[in-house]
C-alpha cells in the first residue's frame, strides 16, 4: 500500500465529517420557515422564559419567543455576514495577493510593508470604532469585517506565488510565450485553489466567532434581529435560570466553527498536491 | 528557416552581466551584495549556425541562457534577437523570438507541469487557430519526431521514464517550430544509452527540421559531434571561441585544456 493511499481514511473522515456539519447549519438556516412554525419576533408575553417543551422545543426568551425559531433565523444572519464578509476579504486578499506575488520587486515589497501596517492594528478597536458610530447595519458590519481580514489571504497567497513563479514548468510556460492569464489558469490557479479554500473555509469560521463576540458585546446585530451573538447576549443576563438561551446559541457558533475547520483541513489534505521529485503523491 | 537569413546574427549578447542578490544566510545576516553571474559576455549565434558553450559547473552557463530567453533581466548590456533589443521588444516582436527560440531546460522532471497530461504540455505552445483535429494531427506529428508513440500523449510526467521526460521537452520546444534550441544540459542525469540516443534524435531533428542548437554543456566530449562552434566559458565570461575541431587541437587557455583533458580527448 502506498502512502496515498494510507492516508486516504483519515482525510476523508475529517473532510466528509466537516461537510456534514456545515450542511447541517447551513441547511437549517436555509429551510428556517420549513422547520418551525413559529415567527422569531413574535413577542408572547405570558409565556416568557419558558424552558424547552414540546411546544417550545428550545423553550423561550425574556419577551416568550420561540428559540429554536430565533436560533435557525439567527443561523442566517451570523452565516450569512460570515459568508459575505469573507467573500469580500478573499476577493481582495486574492487580489492583492497576486499583484504581489507575480509583480515582485517593489511593488511587491511596499503592498507587503501596507499589509504589514494592517496587520498591526489592532482589529477589535478599529472594528469598534467603525461599527460603533451610528447603526450598526448588517451590510456595514460585513463590509467593515470584510475590510479588516484580507491581510493573511493577501499574505499566504503572495507566498505561493513566489514559490510558483520559479517553478521550471512556468519559466518554460513563459518561454513557450504563454499570456500571463493562461499561465495563471494553467499552471498557478490549480495549484492555489486549494490554498485560497482551505483559507477561505477557516476564515469563516474566524468571522462567525467575530460575528458572535461583536454581538454578544452589543456593538454588532442589533435586537430584534436575532443572531447567534445576540442570542448569547440574551444568554448572559440569565445563565441559570434559563440555560437554554446561552447553550444552544453556544453550541450552534462551536458545531459550525469546528464544521468549518474539519472542512478547511480536508480541503487541505484532499487539494494539497505534494510535488514530490516532480511526482504528485496524489494522482491527478 | 530563409536561405537569405542564413550566416547573419540570430541572436547576440553584448556586454551581458546578470547578477544575483546574495541576501545572506541567517535572519539577522545583511545583504552581501550582488553575485555576478554573467560577466559583461559578448556572443553571437548565427542563422545556421550550432554552437556548444562548455564550461566548468557555475560558470554561469545557465545564468546567460536564462537571460538569453529573456526569463532573467540582465544587469548591464543588452541582449539582441535579429538587431533588435530583446528588452525593448513587446507585442509582436516578443512573440516572434518566443516563437523562434525555445530552451530545453536541465532538470527534464522539473519543467513539465506534474498535473498535466503530456498531449496539453506539447498542446500550450500551439497556435490557437488550429482547430481540435489540427492540433491532435500535430502533437502525434511532434511525439513520432522525439521517438515517442500517440499513446505517450495521454500520460502524465510521472508516469515516463527521464529519457522519454526530455523527449517531451524536446517535442514541447518543436512545438512552435523555432529557429533556435537552447539546451541546457540536456544529456545530463541519463545513462549513456540514452545520452547516445537523445544527441541521434537531436542530430536527425536538426537534419530534418533546420533547427539550430547553443548547446549547453559542462562535457565537450560529448557534444563535440553536434557543433559547428565551441565558446569556453570561465567565471561568467567567455575565454575561447571558435571552430570545434580547432578547439580541441589547439587549446590556447588553462580552462580549455582542462576541460579537454577531463573529456579524454588530450
Amino acid at each position: 500500500m502506498n502512502n496515498a493511499e494510507r492516508i486516504r481514511p483519515s482525510i476523508d473522515r475529517s473532510l466528509w465529517g466537516g461537510i456534514l456539519m456545515v450542511a447541517l447549519v447551513v441547511f437549517a438556516a436555509l429551510l428556517a420557515p420549513l422547520l418551525t412554525s413559529w415567527d422569531p419576533y413574535e413577542q408572547h408575553l405570558d409565556r416568557v422564559l419558558e424552558p424547552p417543551s414540546k411546544e417550545h422545543v428550545l423553550g423561550t426568551d425574556q419577551f416568550g419567543r420561540d428559540v429554536w425559531s430565533r436560533l435557525i433565523f439567527g443561523g442566517r444572519i451570523s452565516l450569512q455576514i460570515a459568508l459575505y464578509a469573507a467573500a469580500i476579504a478573499t476577493l481582495i486578499g486574492c487580489a492583492v495577493g497576486t499583484i504581489a506575488g507575480l509583480a515582485g520587486g517593489w511593488i511587491d515589497r511596499i503592498i507587503m510593508r501596507i499589509v504589514d501596517m494592517l496587520l498591526g492594528f489592532p482589529k477589535l478597536f478599529i472594528l469598534l470604532l467603525a461599527i460603533g458610530f451610528g447603526y450598526p447595519s448588517i451590510w456595514r458590519i460585513v463590509v467593515v469585517l470584510g475590510l479588516l481580514s484580507w491581510m493573511d489571504m493577501a499574505r499566504i497567497l503572495r507566498g505561493e506565488l513566489q514559490v510558483l513563479r520559479e517553478l521550471l514548468y512556468v519559466k518554460a510556460a513563459r518561454a513557450q510565450g504563454l499570456g500571463l492569464f493562461r499561465i495563471i489558469r494553467r499552471h498557478i490557479l490549480p495549484n492555489v485553489v486549494g490554498v485560497i479554500l482551505v483559507s477561505a473555509a477557516l476564515l469563516i469560521a474566524a468571522l462567525l466567532l467575530v460575528e458572535a463576540s461583536l454581538s454578544f458585546l452589543g456593538v454588532g446585530v442589533q435586537p430584534p434581529i436575532p443572531s447567534w451573538g445576540t442570542l448569547l447576549n440574551q444568554g448572559r443576563q440569565y445563565p441559570v435560570v434559563a440555560w437554554w438561551l446561552a447553550l444552544f446559541a453556544g453550541l450552534s457558533v462551536v458545531v459550525t466553527v469546528i464544521g468549518f475547520h474539519l472542512l478547511g483541513d480536508g480541503l487541505r489534505n484532499r487539494l494539497d498536491v505534494h510535488l514530490e521529485e516532480g511526482q504528485c503523491k496524489i494522482q491527478p | 528557416m530563409q536561405d537569405s537569413a542564413i550566416g547573419k546574427p540570430m541572436l547576440e549578447a553584448r556586454n551581458l552581466s546578470v547578477h544575483y542578490r546574495d541576501r545572506g544566510t541567517g535572519p539577522w545576516s545583511r545583504s552581501r551584495g550582488i553575485q555576478i553571474a554573467v560577466d559583461r559576455l559578448t556572443l553571437s549565434i548565427s542563422s545556421g549556425e550550432t554552437m556548444a558553450l562548455v564550461g566548468r559547473s557555475g560558470c554561469g552557463k545557465t545564468s546567460l541562457m536564462m537571460a538569453l530567453l529573456r526569463l532573467v533581466k540582465p544587469l548591464k548590456g543588452e541582449i539582441l534577437f535579429r538587431k533588435q533589443n530583446l528588452w525593448q521588444m513587446g507585442g509582436e516582436g516578443l512573440s516572434r523570438f518566443r516563437h523562434s527560440v525555445q530552451p530545453v531546460f536541465q532538470n527534464f522532471q522539473a519543467s513539465l507541469n506534474p498535473q498535466l497530461k503530456i498531449a496539453t504540455s506539447i498542446a500550450d505552445g500551439l497556435s490557437k487557430r488550429l482547430s481540435r483535429h489540427q492540433r491532435r494531427e500535430r502533437i502525434a506529428e511532434l511525439l513520432q519526431a522525439v521517438d515517442l508513440g500517440d499513446r505517450f500523449g495521454e500520460l502524465y510526467p510521472h508516469q515516463l521514464s527521464g529519457g522519454q521526460k526530455q523527449r517531451v521537452n524536446i517535442a514541447r520546444a518543436l512545438a512552435v517550430q523555432p529557429d533556435l534550441l537552447l539546451l541546457d544540459e540536456p544529456f545530463s542525469a541519463q545513462d549513456l544509452s540514452i545520452q547516445i540516443s537523445l544527441m541521434r534524435l537531436l542530430l536527425r531533428i536538426r537534419k530534418e527540421q533546420g533547427v539550430n542548437y547553443l548547446l549547453i554543456s559542462h562535457d565537450l566530449g560529448l557534444v563535440r559531434f553536434m557543433v559547428d562552434q565551441v565558446a569556453v566559458m570561465q567565471a561568467g565570461r567567455i575565454v575561447e571561441k571558435g571552430v570545434t575541431s580547432q578547439i580541441l587541437q589547439n587549446p590556447v587557455t588553462k580552462a580549455t585544456r582542462e576541460l579537454v583533458q577531463q573529456s579524454g580527448l588530450s
